[in-house]
This record gives structure tokens, sequence and C-alpha cells, in this order.
């Protein structure tokens, strides 16, 4: 498992990272979400998975975000797309990921935070809008949901965390320390309406 | 493959979607062409960023040159990408979109890359080849 991402329309988009998906999209499947209901206790003993077909429809290497087309409809209500333009800093939100699915655990996890700054952050001399909220994510959360719910909008997409000169540092059983903190990144979801 | 002569970079990045024309035009803008080609298929999001998902890779090898050697090849009649030649020339006539949907599916499947990222790179050298002419891009 490589990431989370969530359903935008009903005949199966989904989004999340580029970073998760990786440039080459072969092979590349999506495991169907094996709750239905978040207040049941999640069997991590169970591994059974139910693997679907999903191909590349667009891909955002400068703002690292990546729009996947899955082999299935959805009915359900689907999340209205927001941005962090429409919050102020200290305003509460809500993220859904799989922490640790690079490791195999798959839990759905709901964290509750808030805004903690604003950002442009640069990826080849092109600024884009993220957030630092205020709480330490972990690998395989990126692609998750960052959610108002005063707005009841996803605002953004969670993408990773600060972390400077990476590269050649210390890694203490493949944790990278300098990971190990409340400063995590998140991007507009204002950008995903372009791609869609 | 007469049919891209005169056509301006500005029509061809005018068939991309919206987030692409948007980040491959300032890229153009600042880096030029050619640069702008290789910033946009090597980015990976904003820097001093950890990633929190997805296979940490360090290919190293220069993407950018492997791009325009498979693009090269199609252009100028290479039998790897007869196939998918073929395909351009049962169009008629062929639009901008179909030039840059076909190639970009071709050379994605040869280099294990995703079509859609490749799409704005095929059309700045769309543009390249048509302000050069085929003969004398295929001569170079």
């Amino acid at each position: 498992m490589l990431g989370t991402g969530f359903i935008i329309s009903n005949d199966g988009k989904i989004v999340t990272t580029k970073h998760v998906v990786g440039s080459d999209p072969s092979n590349l499947v999506i495991l169907a979400p094996h709750i239905t209901d978040i207040n049941s206790y999640q069997d991590t003993s169970d591994t059974r998975c139910q693997p679907i077909q999903t191909n590349v429809l667009e891909m955002d290497p400068i703002k690292d975000l990546c729009v996947l087309k899955a082999d299935i409809t959805f009915s359900g209500t689907l999340p209205q797309l927001g941005s962090f333009d429409e919050v102020n800093v200290g305003e509460k939100v809500g993220i859904f990921g799989y922490p640790h699915c690079v490791a195999g655990r798959r839990v759905l996890t709901f964290q509750e935070t808030e805004i903690g700054a604003k950002v442009l952050l640069e990826s080849n001399s092109i600024k884009s809008k993220h957030a630092v909220i205020n709480t330490q994510a972990r690998p395989g959360q990126s692609g998750g949901i960052v959610f108002s719910p005063k707005l009841g909008k996803v605002i953004g997409i969670l993408v990773g965390a600060y972390a400077p000169n990476q590269g050649g540092g210390i890694s203490l059983g493949d944790i990278n320390p300098q990971e190990l903190h409340q400063t995590t990144h998140c991007i507009s979801a204002e950008y995903i309406k372009d791609m869609l | 493959m007469e049919a891209i002569h005169d056509i301006s970079l500005e029509d061809w990045l005018s068939e991309l979607k919206v987030y692409q024309k948007k980040s491959i035009e300032k890229l153009v803008d600042e880096f030029g062409e050619e640069e702008a080609m290789g910033k946009w298929l090597s980015a990976n999001g904003p820097k001093d960023n950890v990633p929190f998902g997805g296979i940490q890779t360090n290919d190293s090898k220069p993407f950018l040159e492997k791009f325009k050697t498979e693009f090269k090849k199609f252009i100028c009649n290479h039998p790897d990408y007869e196939g998918e030649r073929k395909k351009l020339n049962v169009e008629s006539p062929i639009s901008k979109a179909i030039w840059i949907s076909i190639i970009s599916a071709a050379l994605g499947a040869t280099l294990g890359f995703a079509a859609t990222l490749l799409a704005p790179a095929v059309a700045i050298m769309l543009s390249i080849v048509g302000k050069m002419g085929i003969n004398a891009f295929c001569e170079n």
C-alpha cells in the first residue's frame, strides 16, 4: 500500500498525490475500503483485499497531485471541494487517512487539528497555496483529505511534512527523525478543480 | 506530418488541460522551452517537503534525454512507432489534441511514464519540430 486517496465523482475519479502513484501507471490498482462504518473495530489481522484496476487520468508534478480513474461507480454523497482561502488560521480541520499503510497497516484513522499557518510552497519557482496543520502525520497519509467541519468541504490534501536538506541524514529503523514534528503540509484543494 | 508546420507554441499549449497550461507557460517564460520540459518532467511537488507515501526512487538517469530520443524516433519514421503513426494517419484532419494524445500515449508506453505527464513536453517538442521543419529536425 502506497498512500491514501478519496473519491470525487460518481464515475470513479479518485484524488491522491503524484508521489503516492509514481510516474509509471502500469499495473496500478486501488484497494476498496474494508469497512463501512468508521466506528467499527478495524481488524488489523484481516489482510483480505479487493483490488480495483485503475488508470492515471491527470497528474500535476508541480503541485504533486493526481487524479485516478477506477473501474467503479459510486452512488454515495461526494465531497465538495473548497480552498484554504475559505478558512482562517486557528480553525479546526479533520483529516482522514491511512497512517503506516506503507508498512502494511490498514487502519482508516481520523485526526482533528487546526490550521497552523497558510504558506506558499515553491516547486521549480512556481508557488502554490498550502497550509501547515498542527499534527504529526506518518507515511501512508499522503493523499488524505483535510476537511472543514464548518464548511462541510474538503479544503486540502495532505502531501507530507517539512524536511529541509533531505538525503544523507540519519535514519533510525526506517524512521527519519526530521519527519517527527507537527509541521504537516497540505495543498489547497482548489487545484483539483482544474484537473477534473 | 506537414500538418504541424506554422503552429505556434501558444496554440499547442492551448490544447492542454488548464493546470498543465498554467504551469508549463510559467516554466517556459522563466526558463525557456528546453529547460521547462526538464523541470516539468522531473518535478515532484514542493521543495523541503518529505512525502508520506509512495515508493521513493533514486533514478538519476537523464529522463529528458530518453524522452527526446523516443520523440525523435516517433517523428522521424523509426519502425518502433510504425503502428502508432498509422493511428495518426487514419485521422483527417489531424487535430493538435490528437497529435499530443497519440504521441504521449506511444512514448508513455515505451518509457513507463504516464501519458498525461508527457503531454506538455510533447506539445513543446511539436512546436519545435514545426519551427525547424521535420527534415531539419530529423537530420539534426
